[in-house]
Parts: C-alpha cells; sequence; structure tokens
C-alpha cells in the first residue's frame, strides 16, 4: 500500500521511450546538479550504487525511496527501524551522513563493521 | 482504481517500449522485508566472481525479493545492482521452458519433448563418434555453471566418451592466472583471500576495474582506504582511468602492453633500494627463467632487470608515468605492512598472461608480501564458478578433477580408478583448447558439440570466423542455456535448464570458498538441472554405443531425484574420491556441512571437523593450513607443498617486456580495449531481461579520449566505427577521460551485432595458458555520423 501511494504521488515526468534509455545519472548531472555531487561524492557515489537501486526505474520510479529498498544492503539495520522514523530521516538523502543520535537499536560493534 | 489519463499514457508507453524488448515490467516494489509466511532461503549471488552471500525471499512458491547477509564474510550483506535483481530471471516469460529441435539450422526450431531431445542428443553424438572418432565431439561449459555439473561432464566426456575435449569459458578469462599460480608458487589459486582486504596497508590494483566487475569487494577496499585515508595506500595502474580510480592514491596510466616493462621496473627499485626481504627470499624462493624453467642466481636476476630503470620504463609506458612514479609505488609495495594486489582481464587477456601473472607474483615473493595478514597476490575471478567448478573440477582440456594434469599418467589412472573405468581410458593426450575448438569446428575436425551455459558466438574473439563454422549443417549444437542467445541462434537442439535457486549446487568463488545454493523454487515449464539432462543423455548414449563403461559412469547416480540427492550424490563423488589429498581437498565440506556453514568453506578442508571451522583461510602457513602441518619438512613456518613445484619453492620469473600480437601503425592508428561495465553481465542475455538493468547501459558505446576526440572530429553521441583488419562495429561515441590518449575502449555486453566488439578483436592467444588477448589490438575509428536513435536490442 504504502509502494502504490508513492508511486501514485511521485511519478517521473513524461519521458519519450528514446529518454527512457538515458540513464539517470547523466540527466541529473544537468538538472539537480546539487543531488548529483551530493551522491557522487558520498559513499554510494564512490562504491557506484546506482540511481535506479534505491528509486526505481522508468515505470517504478519513486523519488523516496521505500525503507525495503535500504534493506537490500542494509538488512541488519532494519531491527530498529520504525515507520514513524523512515531511514533518510537521519540518513541525508545522497550523502547518507547520519544527524542526530542513532535510533538503531542495537550500535553495530567494531568486529561486526563492515570493512574493519 | 480510475486510472487519469496522464497514468494510462505513461503505462502505454512504458508498455510499449517493454514489449518492443520484450521486456518484462519490473515489480512495482522489490521487498526485502520479511512479512509473516515468506521463507528466506540462503545461496550465493548467480553473477561475478566475488561470491556475494544472498537470500532469496519466497512468498507462495514465487521469488520476491533478495537481501544481503550482514555477517558474511564475503559481502557483509552488500549487494550490487546485479546481486540486487538478478532473481528477475528466476520467473521471466522470455525463459526457455521446452526443449526446440531443426535438423538444420536454417529450419524453425520445433517443440518437442525430453524423451525426443534426450535421444536426438544421444544419436548425435554417438553417431559422430562412430563415424569420425571420439575426438570429433566436445563439451565448452562455463564458470557458471555448479560444479556438479562441470565435474558429471567431464566425467562423461572423459571416461564415457574417451577424449579430453572439454573446455569452458574460464579459459577466456582465468587461464592465465591459472599458469602465473602454477608456474610462481607451484599451486593454482590464492594463497589468501578477502579477509586480507580489511588488514592490508598497500593495494595494487593493475588491469581490474574493481568497482564496476567485482564491486562489492571493491566496496570493502574503498571503506579500508577511506577509513584510513593516510596510512593505506591505493595504487591502480591501468591504461583505462576507472571509477576504481576513484579511491586511488597514484594512477599509473600505462600504454596497453607495456605492463611487463612496468612490473620489472617496480621489481628493480624493489632490489637497488634493498627492498626486498633477504630471509624470506633465501628460505622460500627460487630464480629461474626460460621454457626449461633453468634456475638462475640472485646476481642474473639483478642483471636481467638492468634495463628497467625507472626513468627507461616510464618512456616506454607513456602516459602519466614519471620514473619518480615507478619508484613511489614500489616503495609503497614494498614498505606497506600488508599489500594485497588484485588483477583481472586486464592481465589475463594478453598473449604474456601468464608472464604479466609471474611479474606481480615476483613483487610478492621479492617482498614477502604473501602468507602473512593483509598480504596477498590475489587474481579475481570473473565468473562465479570459475574456481570451484572448472579448475578444480575438471572442467579444461588439460585438466582432470582435484588439479591433476591430463599429461600425467599417474593422475590419469587415480581418475580411473575412482570412476571405476578401466585403465587407460582417459586418453593421454590433452583436448583442444577453446579457441582451438572453435577452429577445429571450423575445419570439419569437431561435429558435435555441447555448449552449456555460455555464449561463444559471442564472447570469442574474432567471433565473426567462429561463426562461420557453427551455421554451417556438418557440426550439430546442442545448447543448455535459459534464454535466447547468439549461440543459441546457431544450434541444432536447445535444452533449458533450470536457473540459480530452481536447482541445488556448489559454487567456488575466487578466494577457495565453496558455497552452497539449495533449490527454493520450481523451474518455469519442461526446464531441468543439467545433473539430471546429462545422466539421462549418457545413458542412451551408452545403448547407442554399445558400451557398458558409459553406464557405469552415472551407474551411482540412477534413479535419485534431481532436485537434491542427485547433485549431492555427484558432490560427494568428486569431494570424497578426487579431491582426497590433493591441494584442493574438500573431503570435509560435505552437503551437511555446506548447509550448516553459512559462509561455506575454504579448502583445504580435509574432515568435516577443519571445515565446521570455515576451513582454510591461508594457505601454506602452519597452524592455519592442515597441509601446511601435515606436509612440512622443516621448522620454517610457511610449506610451499602445491603440486607444481617438486622444490617447494616459490619461483621469481625473468620475463622480459614483449609486445602484444598487434600494435597500431599507420593503417590502424589506435589500440582498442574491451570490458565490462556495472550494470551487465557478460553477453546480457539476463541482465539485459532487466528492466532497471537495461535502462542503464542499454547498448554498448565506445569511450575516446577527449584529445583524440578533438582530432576526429567527433562529439559526445556521434556514431563512430571502429575497424580493425577483422571486423567491424558502429557504435555512439563518450568522450571520456578515461581511455590514454590513442586508445578506445569497448564495452562488450551488447547483443545487436553492429555492436559487438568481438566481431573486431583478436583471437591471437597466450602460447601458455592459450588464453586470448581481448584486450589489446589495432583499430581505426573514423566518425560516420552524429547522434542517432539507437534501440537496445535482445535475442
Amino acid at each position: 500500500m504504502l509502494a502504490l501511494q508513492a508511486a501514485e504521488q511521485e511519478q517521473h515526468p513524461e519521458l519519450e521511450p528514446g529518454e527512457q534509455y538515458i540513464p539517470c545519472a547523466q540527466c541529473h548531472q544537468e538538472v539537480t546538479p546539487e543531488l548529483y555531487t551530493e551522491w557522487n561524492a558520498s559513499l554510494h557515489g564512490i562504491g557506484m550504487v546506482a540511481c535506479y537501486q534505491c528509486h526505481g526505474t522508468f515505470e517504478n520510479f519513486r523519488v523516496t525511496p521505500l525503507a525495503q529498498d535500504c534493506a537490500a544492503c542494509h538488512a541488519d539495520r532494519m531491527d530498529a527501524y520504525s515507520q514513524d522514523q523512515p531511514c533518510w530521516s537521519c540518513h541525508v538523502p545522497h550523502s547518507f551522513k547520519a544527524e542526530g543520535a542513532s535510533a538503531h537499536k542495537k550500535e553495530i560493534s567494531e568486529n561486526e563493521k563492515p570493512a574493519q | 482504481m480510475k486510472q487519469s489519463r496522464r497514468d494510462f499514457l505513461k503505462t502505454s508507453a512504458a508498455l510499449s517500449a517493454a514489449s518492443y524488448l520484450g521486456v518484462q515490467l519490473p515489480d512495482t516494489v522489490s521487498s526485502a522485508l520479511a512479512a509473516e509466511g515468506d521463507s528466506w532461503h540462503r545461496g550465493t549471488c548467480r553473477l561475478c566472481g566475488v561470491g556475494c552471500r544472498v537470500e532469496l525471499g519466497v512468498r507462495s512458491g514465487k521469488p520476491f525479493a533478495i537481501r544481503g547477509v550482514a555477517d558474511a564474510r564475503t559481502n557483509y550483506g552488500f549487494l550490487c545492482m546485479k546481486g540486487m535483481y538478478f532473481w528477475h530471471c528466476i520467473g521471466h516469460t522470455d525463459r526457455l521452458t521446452h526443449p526446440l529441435y531443426r535438423a538444420k539450422k536454417s529450419e524453425a526450431f520445433k517443440q518437442i519433448s525430453w524423451d525426443e531431445a534426450l535421444d536426438i542428443a544421444a544419436t548425435a553424438f554417438a553417431d559422430v563418434v562412430k563415424t569420425h572418432g571420439s575426438d570429433a565431439v566436445a563439451y565448452y561449459g562455463s564458470g557458471q555453471c555448479l560444479t556438479e555439473e562441470t565435474y558429471l561432464f567431464q566425467k562423461i566426456m572423459r571416461g564415457g566418451l574417451k577424449t579430453n575435449n572439454v573446455e569452458g569459458n574460464p579459459r577466456l578469462c582465468m587461464a592465465s592466472a591459472v599458469g602465473g599460480y602454477l608456474s610462481s608458487f607451484g599451486a593454482d589459486e590464492p594463497i589468501g583471500g578477502y579477509s586480507d582486504l580489511e588488514k592490508a596497508h598497500c593495494f595494487f590494483i593493475i588491469g581490474s576495474n574493481t568497482a564496476e566487475a567485482h564491486p562489492v569487494l571493491f566496496r570493502r577496499i574503498m571503506r579500508r582506504k577511506l577509513d584510513n585515508p593516510d596510512t593505506v595506500k591505493v595504487i591502480n595502474a591501468d591504461p583505462r582511468v576507472s571509477q576504481t580510480s576513484r579511491i586511488a592514491d597514484k594512477h599509473l596510466q600505462f600504454k596497453p602492453g607495456s605492463d611487463l616493462s612496468l612490473l620489472n621496473a617496480m621489481a628493480k627499485v624493489i632490489i637497488d633500494e634493498k627492498l626486498y626481504d633477504t630471509d624470506f627470499l633465501a628460505n622460500y624462493a627460487v630464480f629461474r627463467q626460460g621454457a626449461e624453467s633453468t634456475e638462475v642466481t640472485f646476481s642474473e636476476y639483478v642483471k636481467f632487470l638492468e634495463p628497467y630503470t625507472p626513468e627507461a620504463v616510464a618512456k616506454i609506458c607513456g602516459g602519466n608515468i614519471s620514473a619518480d612514479d615507478i619508484r613511489e609505488v614500489a616503495r609503497w609495495f614494498a614498505n606497506s605492512k600488508g599489500t594485497v594486489s588484485l588483477w583481472c582481464m586486464g592481465i589475463n587477456q594478453r598473449i604474456q598472461g601468464v608472464w604479466a601473472n609471474n611479474l606481480i607474483n615476483n613483487l610478492h615473493i621479492l617482498t614477502g608480501q604473501l602468507c602473512k595478514e593483509g598480504a596477498d597476490s590475489l587474481s579475481l575471478t570473473g565468473q562465479p564458478n570459475a574456481c570451484g567448478g572448472v579448475r578444480e573440477a575438471g572442467g579444461l582440456c588439460h585438466i582432470l578433477p582435484g588439479h591433476r594434469p591430463v599429461d600425467n599418467e599417474k593422475m590419469r589412472n587415480q581418475v580411473e580408478e575412482a570412476w571405476g573405468v578401466p585403465i587407460g581410458r582417459i586418453p593421454a593426450k590433452p583436448g583442444r583448447h577453446t579457441m582451438d575448438m572453435f577452429a577445429a569446428i571450423n575445419s570439419g575436425a569437431i561435429r558435435a558439440i555441447w555448449v552449456n551455459c555460455t555464449s561463444p558466438a559471442q564472447s570469442l574473439p574474432n567471433c565473426d570466423l567462429y561463426i562461420k563454422g557453427m551455421e554451417k549443417d556438418d557440426c550439430f549444437i546442442i545448447c543448455t542455456d535459459i534464454f535466447p542467445t547468439r549461440t543459441t541462434e546457431l544450434a541444432n537442439l536447445i535444452l533449458p535448464a533450470a536457473f540459480h535457486f530452481e536447482k541445488t549446487g556448489v559454487y567456488g568463488c575466487t578466494e577457495r570458498r565453496s558455497q552452497i545454493t539449495l533449490k527454493a523454487v520450481d523451474a518455469p515449464g519442461e526446464a531441468k538441472p543439467e545433473v539430471w539432462i546429462v545422466r539421462e543423455w549418457a545413458k542412451r548414449l551408452a545403448v547407442k554405443l554399445d558400451d557398458p563403461v558409459i553406464a557405469h559412469c552415472v551407474k551411482d547416480f540412477d534413479n535419485l531425484e534431481e532436485d537434491y540427492a542427485l547433485p549431492r550424490a555427484i558432490w560427494d563423488e568428486y569431494t570424497q574420491k578426487l579431491t582426497a589429498g590433493r591441494d584442493s581437498d574438500l573431503r570435509g565440506a560435505s552437503y551437511p556441512v555446506l548447509e550448516r556453514m553459512a559462509d561455506g568453506v575454504q579448502w583445504p578442508a580435509l574432515t568435516e571437523e577443519q571445515a565446521l571451522t570455515g576451513g582454510t583461510v591461508k594457505k601454506f602457513v602452519k597452524g592455519l593450513d592442515p597441509l601446511a602441518d601435515s606436509l612440512s619438512q622443516n621448522d620454517l613456518p610457511y610449506q610451499f607443498y602445491g603440486p607444481a613445484h617438486a622444490d617447494r619453492k616459490l619461483w621469481v620469473w625473468l620475463r622480459a617486456q614483449a609486445d602484444p600480437s598487434e600494435v597500431p601503425d599507420a593503417e590502424y592508428p589506435f589500440y582498442l580495449s574491451t570490458g565490462r561495465i556495472i550494470d551487465h553481465w557478460h553477453t546480457m542475455s539476463m541482465t539485459g531481461r532487466v528492466p532497471e538493468l537495461l535502462r542503464a547501459n542499454p547498448y554498448a558505446h565506445v569511450e575516446i579520449n577527449p584529445e583524440d576526440a578533438k582530432e576526429l572530429g567527433v562529439q559526445p553521441g556521434d556514431m563512430v566505427e571502429i575497424r580493425s583488419r577483422r571486423g567491424s562495429n558502429l557504435l555512439p561515441a563518450k568522450i571520456y577521460e578515461g581511455p590514454m590518449k590513442g586508445m578506445v575502449f569497448a564495452y562488450w555486453h551488447d547483443q545487436e551485432k553492429s555492436r559487438m566488439i568481438n566481431r573486431v578483436t583478436k583471437d591471437d592467444y597466450d602460447p601458455g595458458s592459450k588464453e586470448p588477448e581481448f584486450k589489446i589490438c589495432a583499430v581505426q575509428i573514423r566518425r560516420v555520423a552524429g547522434p542517432k536513435p539507437i534501440k537496445p536490442f535482445l535475442l
């Protein structure tokens, strides 16, 4: 249901069929340069996590990703996730830096941290 | 719910685009969160050699999501986009679901029953064997087949049909790394593994765009670097600046083919500045040269390196490299507390591929950057089971299961005894390697071939030449696959195979790690696991050739159900009988152990007790590797017991610079190199059918350096012809500070004929590894037209 609402409220502007095959970042480098720059400098940008992995592609585009989108890679962080406090209320969209106190029930111990 | 006009238009537009392509629209949402009644099934990713652990979500018998698992030792929960989306292949409407047959390649395919299909497959091979002999049939497999599949196929070919014509596409990607490991360390496959990445202080990445080809490993390296920006150094050496270069402290952009000089120059700095590890060399290394592996002295090695001064080599390499750069990276490499080298096709797909591998390994031997935490010479594997299935289970023409050379009688006899077939049943002569195999189809020497889970019509270099042979009716072609490909187009018989999670079996990734994926959902239509197909085919072959030995090859597997019992019995035979006493000993990694061990097992693991600890993280180290203890011959902590070096030493090789097979000249003035892109896998038959992935990179481009583009008058998006002495492509241009001046770079996933770059590449190969030099050839570049609308293409 959440997904359906998101899809209804947040559609991508119309695109010609040919335009639908232009990678998101190519246009957004020009139309939303701040977001592009922020993403590009983030861990997602350096690690090549692409726009469509969170926002979907043309047919299922969503401006606001669903928590489930994050969970494909961050399923373990969902333990503490609550419906009224989605990931991006703390993790700034596109830079992903956390703001404020952690909402995660369990902080990650040193030896659990990826790549430490 | 009422649909607005705007919604209707949008949906129609999307539908027409999708139906035009034959793609399925994606689900509205891919939930990675569990709901009540959902089940999650552990397995590995289907794509690439990293071996990410995943969980497939299944609801009412259908997959609905995939997620990473945070404690997975391979991927720590991270997935790249291919890992996130490959499961959409499971229920895809384009799946091959029934056997298809045509007697002649000019005819249309007709749907037939499995009974008819197996009979036709057996008759085709039996007839060729009777008329032209055993060496007129061949099997060409894949690093994407399960180990059980590769093992059983090669058993039927060698033990049943008496031919070593057993090959697989890892010949095109990993063979030079195998040659490098065997000749440098005496044993195939890496000494260490991924756990070294988090302990390394220097990364030397050469000939690998890790960020796109092995994205999740790259994220581990990226984290290591970004968390320790001052104390961890990343060196990226490649003729093309790529996404991988973003984390590099230094990018060395060298002229294609000058890699041997660069590596020798780094060795010279290490020698001249006395950065080598004297004790390590004295205890564990010797110096060798030439075809006879003649031992030479350290002084002779030093003399050999004399021409490779940083100044001289900087000139040879061209690009942005200075003599001081070479000195600096050599110091970083040698002085760090732990250095990991990573390389892939840029090094392997060369006619000096083995030599280039040797020279990387040399740096590690000289500096003792081996066997300790955070240090390894780590060859990245392209495919999910090139190591586990093809390298370890006998999937190449010159090797039998358990890392046994075919041309060694004792080794052949061990296999024959294990199989219970007559001694002498396996021919002494290795079979035809990949390029020779397809050349033999052209010449008419091979009359029937089984292509399993790969598309040589697109993935062979200079592919037009080999398509000509495959098109002819004098070679009967069987394909097992899940989707139509450029090769199924040339087949007589197409057999629909079960996909990942639709069958059970083991994948062995880059770091000697075997992981099981159990069947979680049913295959569509009549698609079947390959192990069932091979067993049933073999039984019919035995009748048609009136040969009880063929029947004996599958006797122990008869009547076993194919979803679990059959692959388990095959795995048991392979591990218990064929890996026993070998360096790749997997006897402890039984199915129950693999099912219990979420991260699988790293070999050697001789017993279940060892396997239940995870196996061997570091080979050759006493206390870590059970074989290093049991085969120890002295008090030294490292024991290099590998089967290829009787002297139990690491070999530092004297390998001189040599030119690639083809270098630019006045007529063909540019280097062409090719490679992967993050969103697509190989020939795109799977990833092209996932709308998210297709849209991200719907067709191939050619990357051109801005300076070259200016001289050629090429603007972004212009249509550019790339022409070599073998063929041409017409591709849209990307103007990009990626490839160095004088070089262009093209992606190889596109199936559309005018964009299939392997029509342009060269098919010369390394004389040792027989791996072709995909990465370098000479081309002309010409602007043909301005930007044109391009449609993605899928068969």
